[in-house]
């Protein structure tokens, strides 16, 4: 599954970055790399951007990058 | 040779006169607050050559002499991927035109958020320049579960760290005797990577064949072999550094850039070990503030509540100011047209031309410095990312994202504070396109024309409800089409491309007065100078166009066919015949027929032209014309005389459409000077501000055209 299909409050491990991806680099530099986990906090009103919680900061994604990021889901609830 | 290989042959340049330092780090560190603690108020801002970021630096005083502080904008990597982070790179690499090599980094470290600060650390600390860290934030550990140890972190890094929490003179003193002996002292590079062991050797290879090569280009090009061939190393040490990495690659070891990312990260994570402690999820205050302010309803709410403020504040707060501005000039123009009497002409360009040109400019920034505390407060609270993170889809379908919503908002009260705040778009062509449709925002300059015409035309047959139906639709024209165009612009003209929108939602903090209040300084300060001396040709230029030629029988012929009128009546009269055949009114009659389809006579048309400096002028320039002197949106002369203007035939000039048509016009055309020369200057390009003029001026057109003949054609006058 990709980091998209998170519910809010779920957790994922990092398997691996769509190669392809165009923001690939940023991803990566901003924390998003193979074994990190990574949070879905919550969506924007209209469903999209996403903000994300990686490396204990916040960042705000949109769907096609999230898309790009594929996870394993961990059973770990966090209060957003 | 590169610059960068130069400063490692030559660590301190003694021709010289006073070292240069840069400020480095991520944004959202408190670089702002090093700067001004370090340099307080001995600072000034310009430009790099060639690019619109701005260029601030300042001075430190030690006890050995003075040295050059500049502050490079905020960047996550020497990857660049904005024009904010390329000056940085550039900077730190020393290849930026307008900066000195610099003699030592300042890296500002937020101890809060560690591990990500120490990956744009990793990279800075291989281009091989002297460091010092100062850690900021130190005072918010406490409260967000988190214990680090300095010292610790000084030893695992191996640079001198210090710490800054606000205006501590005992802690800027460490600072400053540690700048002074950094810079006194050899320089150590440092290489914090452990790499795979071939890797390694692939790495000590390349740099024992290019010793001029820093740590930094030489895992560049072996990590990234498209990337940096441009501006690292010679097109050997590229070829020789492909050589190694297929060789690698086929051996089975990534070398990509983000497998070097990983590694920076596993350092990173190894140096927050070595000296953080966190206690777990720690619930800290912004995420309890975020669960609100991005709430999907209430979030919504309270955007909309503050930009209501923003845009109320901006409105009234600057009406005190703007009328000290304009009663300073009036009483100047009076004063000096005292003076000047016996001289008309010289009265009228000094008074007509340069006073009043000059202060159609200056009467805004009371609404460019409020707009600039606003969005300093804003932005320095944490407060625009979240913003952006509500706003990004409604804009996302242009090709724009959601920080494009700052400016935009900002232009419904002048366009010209917003087209300066479109300089938090970080794409060089989004940015483009949101100065571009930023002035269709209806700003508070066009609404004296609707109230006159609103209060002449519509009020009176159609009623309150109506009015405000009218004022409400010429806010709201310019937005709706504000988004297609934008969508064409960056689909169409700019190629705009998709933009990641990978934003960090920094921590909210309280923004500092000082950090808030010199910003919105600067940008008064900046509008003032640099507009005010084209504004200042252009108004005379206009002047002149409605003063000349100025022949003594057109008066005599009007005292001679009115030899009874009063002597304020006969002035006015005289002032409208030679309007009327000035150029700029020999030039509306020559153009009205352009303007026939629209439904405007030759006056409007002369109004039109003359309202080139500020659309505002269109009301003056009509009270001259009409011949009732001096004139505002309040002028019931004005309103009377305009309903009684008819056509040859007997028509009514002035209809509920005709006023419509009117309005519409002023609301999408481009008429305000201040707003082409900002654009001008932002963008660093006359073609950008001609495109501006043309594009709004035909749209207007079009629209004005399409509704007139549509109402035409259904009946309405």
């Amino acid at each position: 599954m990709t980091l998209d299909g998170l519910r809010p409050g779920q957790t994922g491990i990092i398997k691996r970055l769509d190669p392809n991806h165009p923001s690939l680099i940023r991803l990566a530099e901003m924390g998003m790399i193979n074994g990190q986990s990574v949070t879905l906090i919550r969506r924007a009103p209209l469903g999209e951007p996403i903000k994300v919680r990686v490396m204990n900061y916040d960042l705000c994604i949109r769907k096609s990058e999230a898309r790009a990021i594929h996870v394993d889901l961990i059973e770990e609830v966090v209060n957003a | 040779m590169t610059p960068s290989q130069a400063v490692l042959a030559a660590p301190v340049n003694k021709t010289k006169k006073s070292p240069v330092l840069a400020l480095v780090g991520n944004p959202n560190t408190g670089k702002t607050t090093v700067f001004n603690a370090l340099c307080g108020a001995r600072q000034k801002v310009g430009n790099y050559p060639g690019v619109t970021v701005e260029k601030k630096s300042g001075t430190i005083k030690l006890d050995s002499g003075t040295v050059e502080l500049v502050d490079l904008p905020g960047l996550y990597s020497l990857n660049p991927l904005s024009p904010d982070e390329q000056v940085a790179t550039d900077g730190i690499l020393a290849h930026l035109p307008g900066m000195a090599e610099p003699d030592l980094l300042i890296f500002v470290l937020d101890v809060t958020n560690l591990k990500r600060n120490l990956y744009l650390l990793s990279q800075v600390a291989e281009t091989g320049r002297r460091m010092l860290v100062i850690a900021t934030m130190t005072d918010l550990l406490q409260s967000e579960g988190i214990e680090t140890d300095l010292q610790r972190l000084e030893k695992s890094l191996a640079l001198p760290v210090l710490q800054l929490t606000g205006k501590d003179s005992s802690q800027i003193d460490l600072i400053r005797k540690a700048i002074a002996t950094t810079l006194s002292q050899d320089h150590q590079r440092q290489n914090y990577l452990t790499y795979p062991e071939p890797i390694n050797e692939a790495l000590l290879s390349i740099e024992s064949k290019f010793p001029d090569l820093s740590r930094f280009e030489a895992t560049t090009l072996l990590f990234d072999s498209q990337k940096l061939t441009t501006d690292a190393g010679t097109e050997e040490a590229t070829s020789f550094a492909n050589q190694h990495a297929s060789e690698l690659t086929t051996a089975g070891h990534e070398l990509s850039p983000p497998s070097l990312a990983t590694l920076r990260y596993a350092w990173a994570e190894e140096v927050v070990k070595s000296c953080e402690k966190r206690e777990g999820q720690a619930q800290t205050i912004s995420r309890k503030i975020d669960r609100v302010l991005t709430h999907r309803v209430f979030g919504l709410i309270i955007f909309a509540a503050i930009m209501f403020l923003t845009f109320q504040s901006i409105y009234t707060w600057a009406v005190p100011f703007m009328d000290l501005i304009e009663w300073g000039t009036g009483s100047l123009s009076a004063v000096v047209s005292s003076w000047l009497a016996a001289y008309p002409m010289g009265q009228s360009i000094v008074v007509d031309g340069m006073i009043a040109g000059v202060g159609s400019v200056i009467i805004f920034v009371p609404q460019i410095v409020i707009l600039f505390l606003f969005v300093a407060v804003l932005e320095d609270s944490g407060y625009l990312a979240r913003a952006a993170f509500l706003m990004d889809k409604l804009l996302g379908w242009t090709g724009l994202n959601g920080r494009a919503f700052i400016p935009m908002l900002s232009s419904f009260a002048c366009a010209v504070p917003g087209i300066m705040a479109a300089r938090v778009m970080p794409d060089p062509k989004a940015r483009m396109t949101t100065i571009l449709v930023s002035p269709l925002m209806s700003c508070s300059a066009r609404l004296p024309i609707y109230i006159l015409f609103i209060s002449a035309f519509i009020e009176p047959q159609f009623g309150p409800a109506w009015a405000a139906v009218t004022l409400f639709g010429m806010h709201i024209i310019g937005l709706v089409l504000a988004l297609p165009i934008a969508w064409i612009l960056n689909r169409g003209v700019l190629k705009t491309p998709d933009m990641p929108f990978i934003l960090e939602l920094p921590a909210y903090r309280i923004p500092k007065p000082f950090n808030v209040g010199y910003r919105a300084f600067e940008a008064g300060k900046k509008f003032t100078i640099r507009a005010g001396t084209v504004i200042f040709a252009f108004s005379i230029i206009i002047w002149a166009l409605s003063y000349f030629p100025r022949p003594e029988h057109v008066a005599d012929e009007v005292r001679a066919s009115a030899p009874t009128a009063e002597e304020s009546v006969m002035n006015n009269l005289i002032a409208a015949a030679y309007l009327e055949q000035s150029y700029l009114g020999r030039s509306g009659k020559a153009i009205q027929p352009i303007f026939a389809p629209l439904g405007f006579d030759w006056k409007i048309t002369v109004g039109i032209l003359g309202a080139f400096p500020a659309r505002e002028v269109i009301l003056s320039t009509l009270g001259i014309i009409y011949q009732i002197g001096e004139a505002d949106e309040e002028s019931a002369d004005l309103k009377s005389t305009m309903l009684a203007e008819t056509w040859p035939d007997g028509r009514p000039i002035f209809t509920p459409l005709v006023a419509i048509v009117l309005m519409i016009f002023f609301a999408l055309c481009s008429q305000c000077m201040s707003t082409l020369i900002t654009v001008q200057r932002e963008l660093n390009s006359w073609k950008w501000a001609a495109f501006l003029f043309f594009y709004m001026t035909g749209l207007a057109y079009v629209v004005s055209l399409g509704v007139y003949q549509s109402g035409r054609a259904l009946g309405w006058g």
